[in-house]
């Protein structure tokens, strides 16, 4: 991801200025493009990220996972049984486990299944939080039904912990958004949610250049409600649920 | 759209007035299960009522129950509110009746969530 496109305000009250030993953003700029060990480049990511995130956030998006496009992907799996989804730049994990939580609750049938969903995000911290899916009161306030909580959370003390199960259909790993998930192909569903209005079109065009290079042809691809993949449209193509938009991959390597 | 706001403490009835007002729901309180019960036996007609637990005369899971096997005001949405945050409890909550369950402290947009999924707000 480009360096150049940070916001002044937000690294300036960090300590990555600290961290670097610099004592303004223009230093601490040049030494983002000159030094090429991670710890820096990590620093500034860590604090460049907001994190905001809660379970089933946009319920009209679960709404069209749930009637629309997960009955299509199961009906269009079928044979192998497989379905792979990403949530990319997951936060803190409640993406990844709400979308595994609703499968979970809606189609039981598909309990043999081979399912997995994985959450990338490039703050070490948020993955390492999302790995334990343990999650404060706060967390389980916004947005999660309390049937979901009594069945898919374990009270612990002053914290509730996402239950094995569901755990076991998600797998988090750090990675930038516009690299490629190594060992990670065909994916049947990408959520790529409310971070690109942060981004340089530059980097827009990458991360979906990215995401784009890692699904099967006709998956599924679901923005932020203010987010359109309107500088993509040789790799996606808009589709409308009412008011809704999603996108489907289309085919080719880089359909230019 | 009328709600019904039951909770002993005067502060927290004009705070979720508040709230509630600001989204658009017009409001009538009470102060425990027992008021709750007799104002819902009358001619208004509730939309949605937001309930305390822990209150005295009649607390709210008492309220709730009574008023599912009463069949009184059948499609009112109940979001039952409190400090209590153990699964058993919320259990019982959801089967004497309650729609939703919200734990204290929380947000305004917390609220506002609850009320999306119980598709009284957008």
């Amino acid at each position: 991801m480009e360096c150049t496109d940070i916001g002044p305000t937000l690294l300036c009250q960090t300590p990555v200025t600290r961290t670097a030993n610099t004592s303004g953003l223009e230093q601490l700029v040049s030494n983002l493009r000159t030094d090429q060990t991670p710890q820096l480049h990590r620093a500034a990511a860590e604090a460049m990220t907001i994190n905001g995130t809660s379970f089933f956030r946009d319920p009209i998006l679960f709404d069209i996972l749930r009637k629309l496009i997960l009955p299509q992907l199961f009906k269009a799996n079928h044979a192998d049984r497989k379905l792979r989804i990403w949530s990319a730049a997951t936060s803190t994990g409640q993406e990844a486990y709400s979308v595994a939580m609703l499968i979970a609750e809606y189609f039981p049938e598909l309990e043999n299944w081979d399912i997995k969903i994985l959450g990338t995000d490039i703050s070490s911290h948020v993955i390492d939080w999302a790995q334990h899916g343990r999650y404060r009161l706060l967390d389980v306030n916004r947005g999660l039904p309390a049937r979901m909580l009594l069945k898919y959370l374990v009270r612990d003390g002053d914290e509730w912990q996402v239950t094995d199960s569901i755990r076991a259909m998600c797998e988090f790993r750090r990675l930038d958004l516009c690299a490629e998930v190594p060992g990670h192909h065909g994916f049947d569903l990408v959520l790529l949610r409310n971070v690109l209005l942060y981004l340089s079109s530059l980097d827009r065009q990458r991360a979906f250049r990215a995401a784009h290079s890692q699904m099967k042809k006709h998956s599924y691809l679901m923005l932020g409600a203010a987010e359109q993949a309107e500088d993509s449209t040789n790799l996606f193509r808009a589709k409308f649920e009412g008011n809704f938009c999603y996108y489907r991959a289309l085919p080719g390597p880089e359909a230019a | 759209m009328r709600a019904l706001i039951v909770d002993d403490s005067r502060f927290i009835r004009q705070h979720l007035r508040q709230l509630l007002e600001h989204i658009g729901l017009i409001c009538e309180e009470a102060t425990d299960g027992w008021e709750a019960l007799a104002l819902l036996r009358g001619n208004s007609s509730f939309t949605f009522m937001l309930l305390d637990v822990n209150m005295p005369r009649m607390n709210g899971l008492e309220c709730v129950k009574i008023l599912r096997e009463a069949g009184l005001q059948r499609p009112m949405k109940v979001l039952m509110v409190t400090t209590e945050v153990d699964n058993s409890f919320i259990r019982r909550a959801l089967d004497y009746g309650a729609d939703e369950f919200l734990m204290k402290p929380f947000t305004p947009e917390n609220l506002r969530d609850k009320l999306v999924m119980l598709g009284l707000a957008a």
